[in-house]
């Protein structure tokens, strides 16, 4: 759980520094940083279940 | 051969192509004039300098700012420390990209950890590192192809 919380705000500036890359608007910056940043974590969430799921499968 | 003069040498060559690779690609007409080269430098050195060489202040202030959170952080939560080629190869490679910062980094805190951060954070913090090289990275090719200014733009879709 503690692993989920640390990788919020890394995907949070993931998310933000990707998007200002691509855009000069503000607010297109935001929204597609946000959006990506709802993506992001919910890759983490799946990878975090898959890991840990796999981990009680093998018994590592 | 030294296995760490391998490395380097591996990633410095694939370092190499890749920059090539992006400097022969063909430039927007739109893009704010500038040396990009010059901006890539400056921009590994300081993160967002290059971005406001090429006269994206906001830009780079914004860019100076996440990337110097980031990696603060993962010092912070690495106990005060940097990373060091023995602990982990990886994140050392990935956190290069942060440039000048790390020498700064590295004379004012060091390798010795100092006991005041739990154990368990001291492969975030280097993940936080490494991803604070990384993202600078990406703000370096960046330089060669801007986004379009917003008239540019517009009148492409008229």
């Amino acid at each position: 759980m503690s692993y989920l919380l640390f990788s919020l705000p890394l995907c949070l500036v993931i998310s933000l520094v990707v998007a200002a890359a691509h855009d000069d608007e503000p607010r297109v910056i935001v929204r597609k940083g946000l959006k990506s940043f709802a993506a992001l974590v919910l890759l983490v969430v799946v990878a975090g279940i898959v890991v840990f799921a796999l981990q009680e499968w093998t018994g590592r | 051969m030294n296995p760490k003069i391998v490395k380097l040498g591996i990633l410095g060559l694939v370092a190499i192509v890749t920059l090539l690779m992006s400097a022969a690609r063909k430039r927007d007409p739109n893009a704010p004039a500038g040396d990009p080269l010059l901006a890539m430098i400056l921009g590994w050195c300081i993160p967002g300098a290059g971005h406001w060489v090429l006269g994206s202040r906001g830009k780079a202030v914004f860019f100076f700012f996440m990337i110097m959170a980031t990696f603060a952080a993962g010092v912070w939560l690495a106990d005060c420390r940097n990373v060091k080629y023995d602990d982990n190869e990886f994140y050392w490679v990935g956190q290069l990209g942060c440039g000048a910062i790390l020498v700064i980094a590295n004379v004012f805190v060091g390798y010795a950890p100092h006991g005041k951060m739990p154990i368990e954070w001291y492969e975030i913090g280097l993940l936080y590192i490494c991803v604070a090289g990384m993202l600078n990275v990406v703000l370096l090719l960046n330089l060669f192809n801007p986004p379009p200014k917003p008239q540019a733009a517009a009148k492409e879709a008229a």
